[in-house]
């Protein structure tokens, strides 16, 4: 009887505290961090990113390099991407996979050096943001 | 039956069990092929294997391709005995990091109702959910707290949901008119309804409340009944008009935990 009361209090005591990280902790310190990934943002973001990718100067169209990543959502982000296009989370991903996105490129264009823009803004009325990044594909 | 049927008490908590175990298994397999959703075209019917697309995995966590299929083989059993209610504790656990895992291993492919999907079966890990409607019944250990957790979670998401509105541009009805002129919208539904910006400010708002008004009506016992109808309408709207995958399902499920418990049935005692 002791033993089942103490069990009872643990896990009590375990739900409270993944109540705590899974409704409190976890969405406000992904709010904080910008991205809203995990707070249950729910079509609240009107975040949009436009992506220009140059081979040596070159342009280089995304919905291209989209056709390279086909199947998959990597594809389905890049697609279009010439043009401003609404999607928070793709936005955020972005971001985070530049370089990456810049080096998909280099199966396109072998020795090239890949420049990858990307324009953000947050919210409608915002000023576009732009990060850069460089990288000089192996042949 | 009545060994099926387990605790009467915590009978909401094993049918959302269930039905939620239902959305996990349909969303990460080809089983729904035949009636070809929209989440399925394209793809294997297989989430995250095989994936013969280009992907970055998420922190770095890149896997062999043998271990992904064999976690998504893993993630699918897990997901069955989590509909049938067998060791519900082990096999929420494996199908929500089995989930989380696969799904780490390509960062476009994250979206929230995936998300949703893999920390709903590590709540159901946690709690009793197998003290009721599940092939294998185990003595209910904490109850009230099991209720207590997924009832609070479920509502916290419709609080979040106005928390974001309410934190950026929806009630100006920007938001609205930007979703409707980048296509993911319906237009053919609501074009009338979103055709102004004051319209779109209109049906923002209204958004908002109506997500503020069901997490307060799921908490109180009182307003539960109306919270549970108004929540389905909220979400048969956003899957008709924004087609947002199955989270409209998930949710569905999810709500389960809100309907009454009661005593059982006479002929089962």
């Amino acid at each position: 009887m002791v033993a089942a009361s103490v069990d009872s209090r643990s896990w009590r005591r375990l739900h409270a505290i993944a109540g705590a990280i899974v409704i409190a902790v976890v969405p406000l310190v992904s709010w904080l961090d910008g991205s809203g990934q995990l707070a249950w943002t729910m079509f609240s973001r009107t975040g949009a990113y436009r992506l220009a990718l140059r081979a040596d100067g070159v342009p280089l169209n995304p919905t291209e390099l989209a056709a390279a990543a086909a199947p998959g959502p990597t594809s389905i982000a890049l697609a279009g991407a010439d043009h401003f296009r609404h999607h928070d989370v793709a936005r955020a991903t972005l971001r985070r996979h530049l370089t990456d996105v810049a080096r998909l490129a280099c199966r396109l264009r072998p020795g090239a050096t890949i420049v990858a823009r990307l324009d953000e803004r947050i919210r409608t009325t915002d000023h576009i943001v732009t990060s850069e990044v460089t990288v000089r594909c192996a042949r | 039956m009545r060994a099926l049927n387990g605790d009467p008490a915590l009978r909401p908590l094993g049918l959302a069990r269930a039905a939620f175990g239902l959305v996990f298994l349909l969303r990460t397999t080809p089983i729904l092929a035949p009636f070809d959703p929209a989440f399925l075209r394209g793809t294997s019917g297989w989430l995250g294997w095989p994936d013969g697309g280009w992907h970055v995995s998420a922190l770095g966590l890149a896997l062999p391709s043998a271990l992904v299929a064999a976690l998504v083989v893993s993630r699918t059993l897990a997901a069955l005995a989590l509909v049938v209610g067998y060791r519900t504790r082990l096999t929420g656990a494996v199908a929500g990091i089995a989930g989380y895992l696969v799904l780490a291993q390509d960062a476009f492919g994250y979206f929230h109702h995936l998300h949703l999907l893999y920390l709903g079966a590590l709540l159901f890990a946690l709690v009793d959910a197998d003290a009721a409607v599940a092939v294998r019944i185990v003595p209910a250990r904490a109850p009230a707290s099991s209720l207590w957790l997924m009832r609070t979670f479920v509502a916290s998401i419709y609080v979040w949901a106005a928390i974001g509105k309410l934190a950026s541009e929806w009630g100006t009805g920007a938001a609205l008119a930007a979703f409707r002129d980048s296509g993911a919208l319906a237009t053919s539904l609501v074009g009338g309804l979103l055709a102004t910006l004051q319209r779109c400010a209109v049906v923002e708002i209204v958004v908002v409340a109506g997500e503020l008004a069901v997490a307060a009506g799921l908490v109180w016992p009182r307003t539960r009944r109306y919270a549970l109808v108004g929540a389905l309408a909220l979400h048969a709207c956003f899957e008709l008009v924004g087609r947002v995958d199955t989270i409209g399902w998930q949710m569905a499920a999810l709500l389960l935990v809100f309907t009454s418990s009661g005593p059982p049935p006479r002929a089962t005692r």
